[in-house]
């Protein structure tokens, strides 16, 4: 199966700061991988390295294929706007802008993401995801974002993730300002919603209880990635 | 789609833009004020004697005289003979000369006394004769009087209006000629100079109200309980009637080219009355060499505020800066490069200068019109037909410019805050 992405005894080393050290570690196509880590044990500054916004200073990354030591930042750029969908843990949405406009951006600096869009238009497209994400497409689509709620607000940037059929979604803890119930509804939807659209996963939490359902798990704290066999 | 979300962003701060907006619109339009009346106070006096080669007067200042006699600014020049008058009209140099003679009003309005001639040769703005809205035949005749675009717009005076005229430019209440009425015959088109808020008599009819004049006497006249077209048919041929003293002469020569010798014979110590010959353009020359500094630094004040407008406008992008990462982190995450937020900064920074200059014009429309309804009568300007000249669009498209300049510092603060936050905004 092809990796999408390929670590390989990373060390990332900040100027004047500490130094951190990556367990090897690769995600295939359609793969769903946690990384569970402490807070400060680097698992922000992971998703920056597959990101594509920061380089390791050792080891090697390769993302689709291609070593980053060989790839300029505008090329980086490139390839994260082409290929990667992003959750953040909050703070998602432009506030002043429509939930259509906010979904929209996913393909906006992207002109291949945006050939990408599967339904006749970006419209049709846009409405699709938001449902999958089971919400009320309708409704939504032209209300400012700084309206929705919490819940809304993270399954409309799942949404975002997903249009234009990224081959993966990096997602920075995007349940922690979740209640347990809204937690639990929110995975299932984004693992059914990225499962039909064939998207990796890279997930980060600090939360052990998140993790069912994962193919891959790295922690941060420990030394080498720990392969999950599936049931 | 994202100049639409780049305008909601804006939308989204939108009471600290409008200040912004406002400053520099106001800016913009007090820079563009000064410039229109600038141009206004120019066209204005270089218009208004176009068609007069020389302007003859009492000795004394050149310069008071003009400002005196065509522009009806400053303390009244000394008066000249009416025989200096019959003597330069009769000069062979001369193609025809025309006698002024100032000092009554009409309800603040200034009374020129002249002849109907004026209307023949004085011509105003660039050579263009002056033109009526309305007039019968009399013109001035007897004890017509032509009414300025303006005098007769403010107080509303049509064809046949009788009107009265007094002694100096009280604007109210002393009626030293009540018993001498005039009758509206003429109404100037508008010509954006002093003529517009002129009234013009016969010098002829002039002399008459003031026949028998002494000191606070009021004069006596000759029919002065006639009807209006009777006092329009009032002949005023008779010696009796012949000024003795008047302002000034405007004269066209027939020949441009003997015009220093005309000044010099003008001038002749040895005459019998020493004169005064003005050439308009030169003397107005030196009018704005007097006033250029003062211009200049009334247009270095206006260009200061604009500048420090400007300054406001980058202070408040800075400002926002921080509040902006989360906003920025989101692009970046999409794959927006630090170079396409840095422009989309910039193209902030335009849209806020285009918005601004935009207001300005329609700020300088509102100003102008508002000076042209208060102070035009004062200034004696025309401010309300305004365009755009060259100057003001090129000093427009300059202000847009420095607009955009001056969001390149707020965008090179995003571009490099954009690289250290990567796709997380760090608070």
């Amino acid at each position: 199966m092809t990796a999408l992405v390929e670590a390989t005894e990373m060390v990332f080393r900040r100027p004047g700061g500490y130094a951190l050290r990556i367990p090897s570690f690769s995600i295939s196509a359609g793969e769903a991988v946690a990384v569970l880590g402490a807070s400060g044990s680097g698992k922000s500054t992971l998703l920056d390295l597959v990101g594509g916004v920061v380089r390791p200073t050792s080891g090697s990354l390769s993302l689709f294929e291609q070593s980053t030591l060989d790839l300029s930042y505008r090329a980086l750029d490139r390839l994260r706007g082409e290929n990667v969908g992003v959750i953040f843990q909050e703070h998602n949405l432009l506030p002043f802008a429509t939930v259509y406009q906010n979904v929209a951006l996913g393909v906006q600096f992207s002109r291949v993401r945006r050939e990408r869009v599967i339904a006749p238009s970006l419209s049709e497209e846009i409405t699709r995801l938001l449902r999958a994400m089971d919400l009320d497409a309708n409704s939504l689509m032209h209300r400012p974002a700084h309206t929705l709620s919490v819940g809304q607000r993270q399954r409309v940037a799942a949404a975002r993730a997903l249009l234009g059929q990224p081959p993966l979604i990096i997602a920075d803890e995007p349940t922690s300002a979740l209640d347990e119930g809204n937690q639990s509804r929110f995975m299932t939807l984004l693992q059914e919603a990225r499962r039909s659209s064939g998207a990796a996963l890279l997930f980060v939490t600090h939360d052990a209880r998140l993790i069912d359902g994962f193919d891959q798990i790295i922690s941060l704290d420990d030394p080498a990635p720990t392969e999950r066999e599936d049931p | 789609m994202m100049l639409g979300v780049t305008l909601r962003s804006m939308l989204g701060r939108k009471l600290s833009l409008a200040m912004t907006v406002l400053t520099l619109a106001l800016s913009v339009a007090l820079f563009m004020t000064i410039e229109r009346l600038r141009v206004a106070v120019r066209d204005s006096f270089d218009g208004t004697i176009s068609g007069v080669d020389v302007l003859v007067g009492a000795r004394g200042s050149d310069l008071g005289l003009l400002l005196y006699t065509a522009f009806q600014i400053g303390d009244a020049s000394p008066s000249m003979r009416w025989s200096s008058f019959l003597e330069v009209e009769q000069d062979d140099r001369v193609g025809w000369a025309v006698p002024i003679s100032l000092g009554d009003s009409h309800r603040g309005y200034r009374v020129v006394a002249t002849t109907s001639a004026y209307f023949d040769h004085v011509r105003t703005g660039r050579d263009r004769p002056l033109g009526f809205t309305a007039k019968n035949e009399a013109l001035l005749n007897g004890f017509g009087v032509v009414l300025g675009a303006q005098v007769a717009r403010t107080l509303g005076y049509q064809i046949g209006a009788a009107i009265t005229v007094q002694h100096g430019l009280a604007s109210a209440g002393d009626s030293s000629h009540k018993h001498q009425p005039f009758i509206v015959t003429g109404i100037l088109e508008p010509t954006g100079t002093p003529n517009d808020y002129s009234l013009f008599v016969h010098i002829r009819a002039f002399e008459a109200i003031h026949e028998g004049w002494n000191g606070s006497v009021p004069s006596q006249g000759p029919d002065r309980h006639a009807g209006a077209e009777d006092r329009l048919a009032i002949d005023l041929s008779g010696p009796e009637f012949e000024p003795s003293r008047m302002t000034a002469v405007y004269v066209g020569l027939k020949s441009k080219r003997r015009i220093f010798q005309f000044i010099e014979d003008i001038e002749d110590r040895s005459r019998k009355e020493p004169l005064t010959g003005v050439l308009p353009g030169i003397t107005l020359s030196h009018l704005w060499v007097l006033v250029g500094s003062a211009e200049n630094a009334l247009l270095i004040f206006s260009v200061l505020i604009v500048v420090v407008a400007l300054a406001g406008q980058m202070t408040l992008l800075v400002a926002t800066q921080d509040l902006r990462r989360r906003e920025i982190a989101i692009y970046r995450a999409m794959g927006a490069q630090p170079m396409t937020i840095a422009g989309l900064l910039v193209t902030e920074s335009a849209v806020i200068g285009v918005v601004a200059a935009v207001a300005g014009v329609v700020l300088t429309l509102l100003g102008t019109w508002l000076a042209g309804q208060v102070l035009g009568g004062y200034l004696k300007l025309d401010l309300n037909a305004f365009m755009l000249t060259t100057s003001q669009a090129q000093a427009l498209v300059a202000f847009i410019s420095v607009s955009v300049l001056a969001g390149l510092i707020p965008a090179v603060m995003a571009y490099r805050s954009s690289l250290q936050d990567g796709m997380r905004a760090r608070f």
